[in-house]
């Protein structure tokens, strides 16, 4: 054999290399057919822990909304919550009186993926909830959770109006209690409690009734991270109009004398700690207190309106000796209102889609 | 002299060797590849019929009402589930107008098995079965949006969500006040038991009231079925006597999907799935 024989026919064909090219096309067209079963597989598993990222932040939005609002009831907002964002929109289908109306409430939940952009995975939930224009009754002038509280020497509590028509059309009102407590209260060396039906009502059962029945969400309200509309300074008064009460919030203890940012006002002042009321301080509408502290027979606020306190369940017994702290309902309604709030209708959350 | 071309007796027998040898290595490579397809697809098969099963089902159990479970049984399992809430806002002495999401389009009538009556000093609903048909609402949303208007609904755009509801007193006996919530709900049958579709396994029967059941999944395992947690207990129950429904918490489903095995397979793929599902509208 020659070395010409060894060469390459161009003419010759062998058969093994079309066999393994049949063989790895038959290879590869079972590969991509698996690859395609995985591919689906997980496309609908994306698909399907897309829309329960999409449900989880759809609740998400609802509750914190729920949780959040306070004040008017706004017609839309959103938040980014985790991967998606929740926006919460708000109808109004019910004024059932002047201060309860009922409010259809939905939170849409999207959550984007980067190979659909276009059409992110979306859940809607939705339920009712009430909104509580005026939560808080009107208690007592000074509403305090538990132990004792003396009124003595100058100072002045009632809890009859002192507003009348010519103030506000709901002014006039018979009055409220001087002092509710769950502890105890008396008035001492000169010091006056009055009150309508009664001066002082230590019916209350302890903390958390009175708690509960101050209508309030005093964890949600004392929470720093919760925003308010002055928190931590005093408003601009002069930039006001004069109908306005605002919702005011001072983290930790305040000492009101008259000389400091809250030197005096009007609307739902909060004070996460503790509340002296001392010096000149003067207040139109409701202070929400963590703690009452009591004051001396120097000083000369006034409030009028209601001071509700106790709330960080650490009141001590306490004596005001001076001061007047009346009930005043037309600035009581208006800071009320301040406080409103979105109060769920129970069992009554639904998936839209 | 013309060179000759082709093989030689040895040339052929060594050729042949050759790719007798690759013949066999692709063969068993094509063979393994196939095998680990067929049981790729029969897992793929038994996720899907787990995950289709479990999904369906919890979103009815999710939103189901306090009442809303009426049988509660290890292979059986029946729940009213709302297709819409919605919220009266004005009435008359017959009917009552109510607002819901998504208007009349959104319904299906045809599926509603009857009307829920919240109760919210209570806490509980009032459920009435009554075939629905296409009556239940009527079509003029112009007389609803503008009696809820009347009562300060904010009907701006929405016209379609208002609708007219005449059946609350033949049913509930009164026309519910203003702010009351009502449901229209579906109850909805999930019934395992053995496959028409598919030999040897089980299947998830799914029927809307007054409907024939239809197999919504086959391939559950005979461990599938619905186990129970009622309140204030630690352990879940196969099944929940009438009179304990309302006590129920957490339903969980096990939805243990088989699938036979592949050709060449020696034991069935099997696929373990439980979920629990808290009924977040009961309590």
């Amino acid at each position: 054999m020659t070395s010409e024989g060894r060469r390459p026919d161009p003419e010759r064909g062998g058969f093994v290399l079309g066999l393994v090219v049949l063989f790895l096309f038959t290879i590869a067209m079972a590969a991509t057919a698996g690859y395609q079963v995985v591919n689906t597989e997980f496309t609908l598993a994306q698909t399907a822990r897309e829309g329960q990222k999409a449900l989880v932040v759809a609740r998400g939005g609802l509750e914190r909304f729920l949780g959040e609002q306070i004040g008017m009831v706004g017609d839309s907002v959103s938040w980014a919550i985790g991967d998606g964002i929740a926006t919460v929109t708000t109808r109004k289908v019910l004024e059932a009186d002047t201060l309860n109306h009922l409010y259809y409430v939905r939170s849409e939940g999207t959550v984007a993926d980067l190979r659909t952009p276009n059409d992110p995975a979306r859940r809607v939930v939705a339920t009712y909830a009430w909104h509580r224009i005026s939560p808080m009754p009107d208690t007592a002038a000074i509403f305090i959770t538990d132990r004792t509280l003396e009124v003595a020497e100058a100072a002045d509590v009632s809890g009859l109006d002192s507003a009348d028509v010519s103030v506000c059309p709901g002014g006039g009102t018979a009055g409220i209690v001087g002092v509710a407590t769950g502890g105890a209260a008396f008035e001492v060396s000169g010091g006056d409690i009055d009150g309508n039906p009664t001066d002082v009502d230590q019916s209350w059962t302890g903390y958390g009734h009175v708690v509960q029945d101050s209508n309030l969400r005093w964890d949600i309200l004392s929470d720093p991270s919760f925003p308010v509309e002055y928190d931590g300074s005093a408003p601009d008064w002069s930039a006001l109009p004069a109908d306005s009460f605002p919702l005011s919030r001072h983290v930790g203890t305040l000492v009101a004398d008259g000389g400091n940012p809250w030197s005096g006002g009007r609307g739902a002042l909060i004070v996460t700690g503790r509340f002296r009321a001392q010096g000149t301080f003067r207040w139109n509408g409701i202070i929400l207190a963590g703690r009452l502290d009591g004051n001396l027979s120097s000083d000369d606020p006034e409030i009028l309106g209601m001071i509700v306190a106790g709330f960080n369940g650490a009141q001590d017994d306490e004596t005001l000796r001076s001061g007047d702290f009346r009930y005043h309902s037309c600035n009581v309604y208006a800071a009320n209102r301040a406080l409103s709030h979105l109060e769920r209708v129970d069992h009554a959350v639904f998936e839209v889609n | 002299m013309v060179a000759r071309a082709g093989f030689t007796l040895v040339e052929a027998l060594v050729a042949l060797v050759l790719s007798s040898i690759v013949v066999v290595l692709v063969s068993s490579v094509f063979l393994v590849q196939n095998r680990y397809y067929a049981t790729q697809v029969q897992r793929s098969g038994a996720h899907d019929v787990a995950r289709a099963a479990t999904e369906f089902l919890a979103r009815e159990v999710r939103s189901a009402m306090a009442g809303g479970v009426t049988v509660a049984e290890p292979d059986s399992l029946v729940i009213r589930s709302p297709m819409v809430v919605a919220a009266v806002c004005g009435t008359s002495s017959t009917y009552a107008y109510v607002q819901f999401e998504g208007g009349e389009a959104a319904l299906d009538q045809d599926e509603v098995a009857g009307v829920g009556v919240y109760d919210a000093a209570a806490g509980s609903w009032a459920f009435y079965n009554e075939g629905w048909g296409s009556g239940g609402l009527d079509g003029g949303t112009t007389f609803a949006a503008v009696g809820c208007a009347t009562n300060g609904a904010d009907t701006t755009g929405a016209m379609e969500e208002f609708h007219r509801i005449d059946r609350l007193v033949s049913l509930h006996g009164s026309v519910p006040l203003p702010g009351t919530l009502l449901t229209l709900f579906r109850e909805t049958t999930f019934t395992i038991r053995p496959s028409r579709l598919a030999p040897g396994v089980q299947g998830l029967f799914v029927g809307s009231w007054g409907d024939t059941l239809v197999e919504y999944a086959s391939g559950l395992d005979t461990t599938a079925g619905f186990q129970y947690l009622r309140e204030g207990q630690s352990v879940y129950e196969d099944q929940v006597s009438s009179a304990q429904l309302d006590q129920i918490d957490v339903i969980r489903f096990i939805a243990d999907a088989r699938r036979p095995a592949p050709t060449g397979g020696v034991a069935d793929i099997r696929y373990g799935w439980t979920v629990s599902i808290p009924l977040r509208n009961a309590r």
